[in-house]
This record gives structure tokens, sequence and C-alpha cells, in this order.
């Protein structure tokens, strides 16, 4: 759907009311905000916003994710000024396997960026500025909303409110030995809405693996939109954890020609997660490995929304989401594939697969094919089960008491989609968030 | 010794063991042979704990104690080990870890603490070079994509590193070749000991002739019909099991 510039739109509802007021009370303290091609840039991705409606569940691609119930207030804008920096232990705040990761780190605490807690800017090969500073500058091209993600409102809610960001530069032929690990903590203390945008560009057979942590606690949201670039036969791994947070994210993602791209997106007891990506083959021969890993109990509710769209021939897509609930848990698996005209030799397939550890937990996988193309091969396939009884009784049979055969089982069950991280300290750190969640109650 | 009385059990209100009597003493390898629906496989899932049977009347002593008053866990640090006829695949647990974590659980039911990492990979190492089982192989999904020889030598080893006192083996010989057979086989006869009593559960002889049992027993119905020594066993090869009801399953 295009979206046509008018001016007839429905008045605000009070949902967009409150960010438009939220706005108007910022709008001279936002990074840029003196210059007035920012605050232009600024105003048009508010009012694409209150075009688009904070999402609700008869927008399609939100049908299972209704902000308007989900999301009803709006919290004070964090990371408008970087006078006072808030104390904050990263160990405490994302746990000390990651917190440890040996990485090149962005620490983004409270919407604002962290020199004293990051290495970023010593990655050889790697440009790093801050959001902020583009901004301040009078850069406003990396700020959106972007055609892409017209009709994409967490964008235009962070391109209206981000105070900062990473921007990132990877060199050609870079071969970075460590992740670069971006860490996005809202402190403790009074509810607060912490808005960043972030864009990546990995230059033509560069290899990078970038890791993405949000952790907030209590009632804080965080609002995340992150632009990545793939070029000509990069390779690139992406692990977005979450942690107990309220966090809506959404990533644009674009792969050149032979480009590897392979996400891990998860989230463990994410009070509401909704993380979208919109994945676009540019050029042939790329491939994208997505494997999505959700944990939750209690009321949390998490939403993976992806488009993959095959714009050019002979790309792979593979999609493998994995999902634990408990308790009165909530999770929402919605995957589309788009093949486009001439896309030949596509190959797509998806699956999701929950275990469902109480009868009050839901599962909700919408699959969706558009295809365009002759010559193509997708499939999906989504299974909702309990605990096979079979293989307990197998485990229990070989000593295992129940409680241990039953974490065994999940971790299993989990663990098929973390097989793919290469980095075994990486791949260690998301199995102490397993571990924890399956020791917790 | 394993003592087993009038043992009745049932499944969705369906009885399989109708009366079932059978004593084993330690030392000694016994095994069942009966037709297709005898209830074998039954009789090892009930020794060992599995929670669709339902038990209606009998007892199971093991070593003196009630079994039939234990978990399927407990059973097993009580020494009960059944060797699965088809043995569970599970994608994500490595072997490996699968055995830790099986042999660590003992340990504990036994107040001892948590086996070292390289105490584990050594004894590991050596059973496993025993049954020709490569260190690879463990390092892969438990049984996943395993042949159904490789499953039953994986069982073998798990016999090997827990040492249970009282073993089941369920159909040991079904989808494997000769060769696998007798891999098997001499794992398990290596674990032959005054100590340890062994019930051989098959519906064919052959696997007799690498397990050689001290007692053979016809099962059919849900009871022992007759019992004999292993001469037995090459009677049914020749007459089959038509005299024994194979029909009534």
């Amino acid at each position: 759907m295009t979206i046509h510039q008018t001016k007839i739109r429905p008045a605000p509802t009070a949902a967009e009311q409150r960010y438009l007021d939220l706005h108007a009370s910022v709008a001279d303290k936002l990074p840029g905000a003196r210059h007035a091609d920012v605050r232009e840039a600024r105003e048009a991705a508010l009012d694409l916003f209150v075009s688009l409606g904070l999402p609700h569940r008869r927008v399609e691609e939100w049908k299972y994710t209704d902000l308007r119930a989900l999301m009803p207030e709006v919290h004070p804008l964090a990371g408008l000024t970087s006078a006072v920096a808030a104390d904050v232990r990263v160990e405490a705040a994302i746990g000390k396997a990651l917190a440890h990761l040996d990485a090149y780190r962005a620490v983004f605490v409270d919407g604002l960026f962290r020199p004293d807690l990051s290495s970023v800017q010593d990655a050889p090969g790697v440009t790093f500025q801050q959001l902020r500073a583009a901004l301040e500058e009078n850069s406003c091209a990396a700020l959106g909303p972007q055609a892409e993600s017209g009709r994409d409102a967490i964008a235009a809610l962070a391109a209206a409110f981000a105070t900062d960001g990473a921007l990132l530069s990877v060199a050609p032929k870079t071969r970075l030995e460590k992740p670069i690990h971006l860490i996005f903590i809202a402190s403790e203390g009074a509810p607060k809405l912490a808005v960043t945008q972030n864009t990546v560009a990995i230059g033509d057979g560069a290899e990078v693996q970038l890791v993405e942590t949000h952790a907030a606690s209590g009632e804080s949201q965080a609002l995340a939109y992150t632009r990545l670039m793939a070029g000509r036969d990069a390779r690139l791994s992406h692990v977005h954890v979450n942690v107990g947070a309220t966090q809506l994210s959404s990533a644009f993602v674009e792969l050149e020609a032979g480009a590897h791209y392979e996400p891990l997106q998860m989230t463990v007891d994410g009070r509401l997660t909704r993380a979208q990506m919109l994945i676009r083959f540019n050029g042939p021969q790329a491939r994208c490995h997505y494997a999505g890993a959700m944990m939750l109990r209690g009321q949390a509710h998490a939403d993976f929304t992806l488009v993959v769209d095959h714009a050019a021939e002979a790309c792979e897509s593979r999609e493998l989401v994995k999902a634990v609930l408990d308790g009165r848990s909530r999770g929402v698996f919605q995957g589309k594939v788009i093949v486009r005209r001439g896309a030949r030799k596509t190959d797509g397939k998806q699956m999701a697969n929950a275990l469902l550890l109480s009868n009050d937990a839901e599962f909700d996988s919408k699959p969706e094919l558009e295809i365009f193309a002759d010559d193509v091969a997708c499939g999906h396939g989504s299974t909702a089960g309990q605990i096979d009884e079979d293989l307990m009784f197998y485990l229990r049979a070989r000593g295992l008491p129940e409680p241990e055969a039953r974490a065994l089982l999940i971790a299993a069950f989990v663990g098929e989609a973390l097989d793919k991280i290469g980095n075994e300290a990486l791949r260690a750190a998301l199995q102490e968030k397993v571990d924890a969640w399956l020791g917790g109650k | 010794m394993l003592e087993i009385k009038d043992l009745r059990a049932e499944i969705d209100g369906k009885e399989i063991l109708k009366g079932f009597n059978l004593t084993v003493p330690k030392g000694e390898v016994h095994a069942i042979m009966g037709p297709n629906g005898s209830g074998k496989s039954t009789l090892s899932y009930v020794i060992s704990g599995k929670e669709d049977y339902e038990v209606t009347g009998g007892s199971i002593a093991w070593d003196g104690k009630n079994l039939l008053e234990m978990s399927p866990d407990e059973r097993a640090h009580a020494g009960v080990f059944l060797a699965f006829q088809y043995p569970m695949e599970i994608p994500g647990v490595a072997s490996l870890t699968f055995l830790r974590a099986a042999m660590n659980a003992h340990r504990k039911a036994q107040g001892q603490g948590e086996i070292s990492i390289p105490e584990f990979m050594r004894v590991v190492k050596a059973e496993a070079g025993e049954l020709g089982i490569s260190m690879d192989m463990l390092k892969r999904p438990l049984n996943t994509g395993f042949s159904g020889g490789e499953k039953k030598r994986n069982e073998v080893l798990q016999m090997a590193l827990l040492k249970p006192s009282l073993l089941i083996l369920d159909e040991m010989d079904s989808g494997l070749d000769i060769d696998a057979i007798r891999i098997a086989a001499e794992g398990v006869n290596r674990l032959r000991s005054p100590e340890r009593s062994i019930l051989v559960i098959t519906h064919y002889q052959r696997l007799l002739n690498y397990i050689v049992p001290d007692k053979v027993h016809v099962m059919a119905r849900g009871q022992i019909l007759r019992s004999g020594g292993k001469e037995l066993a090459l009677e049914l090869e020749e007459s089959g099991y038509a005299g024994y009801g194979a029909e009534a399953a």
C-alpha cells in the first residue's frame, strides 16, 4: 500500500493524542531541535504516526497485539539530557554472561549513549557515530521514516522521538573477531519511555556478529527502530535478545547479492514484546536463516512478526520459531513471504513450534505466502503441543527426576533455535537466559 | 531378587497382565518369550513405572523394596534399568549431556557429588570404545538420526555407565542385523554378575544364542504358562507359539 500525502485524516484518538502531547512537551529538547530540517523530519514522522494510528487489532499486521489495550500509557521520554548519567550496573541489568561477553560494546542507558561503558569506538574497520551527535549537526538523513517503512508505526514513532542510537558502518572485507554488542537499558526508578534508532551498514564481503540486548525493569517502555544493510557477500549474524522489558522493535534489513544473514530473535519473559522485521533480498543468491525463541509465563505477550521479501531471484529464506508458553502467556508468530515477479528459484520455508505448558497459554501462528513468480519452492508449517510423556518416561527411567527431565526437554525444544549460534560464549550466555527461565517461577 | 506376585495391570480399562508371577534371583538371566500381544512389553513398562498403566493388583519387589510405591526415577535409582525396544530420539539434547545428567542424578540419589568432567569423559570414552561408539556420535543429539544398531548400542552404553542391578531388555534384537545383535549382546554379557538380575524379553530365540539364559518362561495372555531351561527356547523356535493361544491377544 502506498501512503498518499493528504491533509484528510481522522482526528487523533486518545491513544495518538498522548503521543502528540508528549511531542509538544519535548519538541524543543529533542536532539537537533534547533535545526529546522530535523524538526520537520520529526514532525513528518509524527504526522505519519497519527495517520497510521496506534496499532490495534483491526489492523491486520497487529491482529494479535493490540497496543491500545496492551500499552495504554505513555511514559515520560527519557534521554533528553545527558547532564546526569544514571548509575547503572550492566551486569545486573542484562545478566552476567551477556554483560561479560567479549565484544565491542555500545551501551545506551535511558536512551543515551554511555561512552564510559562502551568500547565500540575501538573496533577496527568500524566507524561509529552517535545518532544524537549527527542530529545536533543537522544531519537528518538518519531519521526516516523511509519509504519502506511507510506503514510502520514503530518506525514513525522512533523517528519522531529518538534521542540517540548507533550509526555504525563496517568497512568492506572487515572481519571482526569479536561481536559488536549494542546494549539498551532502561534504568530502575520511575517508568519511562526510551526511544532509539540505529543504522548498521556492513560493507561488501565483511563478516560481522551483531548482538542487541534490551533490558528494562518494571513498567518502562523501550522502542527501537533499526536499519541494517548487508553488502555483497557480507556475512551478518544478528542476535536480538529481549529480557523483562516492554519493547517494541522494528528492523528493516536489506541484503545484497550473495549476502548471508542469520538473525535470532529471543524473548525471555518480556512483559510485552513486539519484534518485527522486514527483510528484503535486493540481489540474487542471498540467504536469510531466521530463528525465533520465546519463553513466556504469567501474562507475558510476545509477537514476532516477519516479512521476507524475495525481490531477487535464487535467494533462500528459512524461519524457525520455538515458543515455550506457560501460565496465561500468549505467543504470536506472523511470517509473511513475498516472492516478487521474476524472483525465480526462490526457496522459502518456515516452521513455528509451540510448547504449551499450561491450559491457559495461547499460541497464534499466521503464515502468509504471496507468490508472483514461477519455479519457486515455498512451504510453511506450524505445531502446538505439550511435553511428550513418552520422552519424559525415557528420561525418568534413566534416573532424572521429573522437574529435571521436564527442564531438559524444554531446553532441548528451545535449543533448536539457538543451535546456529557459532560463538560459544554467546551461545552460553543465551543458554544462561534459558536456564534462568527454567529455574524461575 | 526380583519377585513379582499375582501382578494385574490394565491400560485404558483393558487388562493386560492377569495374575503374573515371576522370581529372578540375583546372578541369573531369565528370558521371557511369547507371541505378540502377550503382555511382554507391558510387563517391562509396569516394572519400570510407566504411568499409562494402572496396576490393579499384586506386587513387585526388587531387593525387598516395593517398586510399585516408587516413581520411575526412584526405581532407576534403586537399580532398575529398562533398555527400550525403541529408544527415544531427543533432538536438542547431546548424548553426552544426557549421559552426564543421568549419571549425576544417580550419584545425587546416592548422596554423592557430581562427577567431574574429566572423570566423566574418561569413563565414557572407555565404555564407548568397547561398544564401537565414537565420541563424535555422542556429541550429536541423543539417538537422533541414529540407526537401529546405534540406538541399541547407546542403550548398552547407558547400562554400562549407570551400572543398574536389574536389567530389563525389551526386544533388544528388533530391527538389528546379526552383527549389531552380537555387539549389543556382548555389552550385556559384560554386565553379567552375581549381583545382577537380567530379564530378557524377546519374541525370537536368536537373541538367546548370544545372551544365554538360565531360565526361559513362556508368556501368553498376561501370564507365565510354562517355564524351563534354555532348551525351551529352542523348542519354541521349532513349534512356535500356536500351542500357547497366540490368537488370544
